[in-house]
């Protein structure tokens, strides 16, 4: 029995995702991109790498995480939503309501099951699926992730320089599940940082509440990731 | 965790390709850094967590009731290409999962890296830290296994 790497010797997984992510020497790249020009099965190979994923949330430290079961064909969506998502944006530029300090996690625990926000970045046809950074002409989508039982309606807020402001017109109602997106996408600018925050409960009573208080409106029913300028 | 955002989708696709199924490979990769956050360690490197997910993997394939699961519901088509062979034939998740119980964890690691991986034999000696001889050896030994299985009924896909 003899083993028989097909020729040409096949460049590994683990090296096309290194030069993918850009950590390869400049000698071991170029010989990578020899093989891309040659071997169809590398290019595929390296296809497949670009294709977007989309990330279960991590939980803030040090809290346990609970175990997501989602269906991945549908985070796969939710990643071509926001990509899709990118001819209707809201440009974020309001300033209304005073901003509570305390910024809530990104997930947090709620009957039925746990509420976990988490956002995708688009720069550039680059999707990125764990941004903690923005820049002028990012935009981001937000995921939602709810157990059935939270009913009621959804709304995007984003805190920066002491101000909240709605990016999107309206609360939404969702129906819950792993990483549910939030209709239509977003840009932040400024330089200082934003803190993007789902809030949930009844429709009508979501915004008043968050443009007099803050989040100390929303507390227990919010959470939030937070994006530093670059 | 920034290393999240980096390496978690080359984690998952490592994942998905070994166990065939897509949320037993999330779970796998989401509990590694869930471990690595609460530990508070520096980031590591991708060819670290590679390995740390493959062992990871392994510790479920070796459990029989994940097998058999994983066995009766495993999405072939996640594999991708597979590139590397044995006479012509791949390593399967059932060939893998008759492997498990009868070679030493150091073998079956491996035998993923090479081919599951693809990964040359240097590759695998940095991994793992071992001499370029011994990924020969284990690989010669894997072999040898694979003809005691009768390997030539339970290759499979080419």
């Amino acid at each position: 029995m003899t083993e028989e790497p097909r020729a040409p010797v096949p460049v590994s997984w683990l090296r096309l995702e290194r030069y993918h992510l850009g950590e390869l020497s400049p000698e071991d790249a170029a010989e990578v991109e020899r093989a891309l020009a040659t071997d169809p099965e590398t290019r595929a190979c390296l296809d497949e790498i670009r294709r977007p994923v989309v990330l279960r949330p991590l939980p803030e430290p040090p809290s346990v995480v609970r175990s997501w079961r989602g269906s991945a064909r549908q985070r796969w969506a939710a990643v071509s939503f926001a990509v899709a998502a990118a001819a209707s944006i809201a440009l974020f530029v309001g300033t209304r309501g005073a901003v509570d300090h305390g910024v809530p996690p990104r997930s947090v625990h709620v009957k039925g099951g746990d509420v976990a926000i988490s956002l995708v970045r688009e720069r550039a046809g680059a999707i990125d699926t764990a941004p903690s950074t923005f820049a002028e002409g990012d935009r981001f989508k937000v995921l939602i992730t709810c157990p059935p039982a939270l009913d009621g309606g959804f709304d995007v807020v984003v805190f920066q320089d002491g101000a909240a402001s709605f990016p999107f017109d309206a609360p939404e109602t969702l129906a819950c599940g792993n990483d549910v997106p939030f209709p239509g996408a977003f840009t932040v600018t400024g330089a200082d940082p934003a803190t993007v925050c789902v809030t949930w409960g009844r429709e009508s009573e979501l915004r008043g509440a968050v443009q007099r208080s803050g989040l100390a409106a929303a507390r227990g029913s919010s959470v939030c990731a937070t994006l530093s300028p670059e | 965790m920034d290393a999240y955002g980096r390496y978690a989708p080359a984690l998952l696709r490592k994942a998905r390709r070994l166990l065939g199924s897509p949320v037993d490979a999330e779970d796998v990769v989401h509990g590694l850094f869930v471990d690595l956050l609460q530990k508070n360690e520096p980031p590591p490197d991708l060819p670290y967590l590679y390995r740390a997910v493959t062992n990871r993997c392994l510790t479920l394939i070796r459990d029989r009731e994940n097998r058999a699961r994983l066995l009766a519901c495993h999405e072939p088509a996640l594999r991708g290409p597979v590139r590397t062979h044995i006479d012509d034939r791949a390593i399967t998740l059932d060939l893998l999962a008759r492997l498990v119980d009868g070679l030493d964890p150091a073998h079956v690691e491996t035998l993923v890296y090479r081919f599951f991986d693809d990964l040359s034999l240097e590759e695998i000696a940095d991994v793992m830290h071992v001499s370029r001889k011994t990924v020969q050896n284990r690989l010669s030994r894997v072999q040898n296994a694979i003809v005691g299985l009768g390997a030539g009924d339970a290759g499979g896909e080419s």
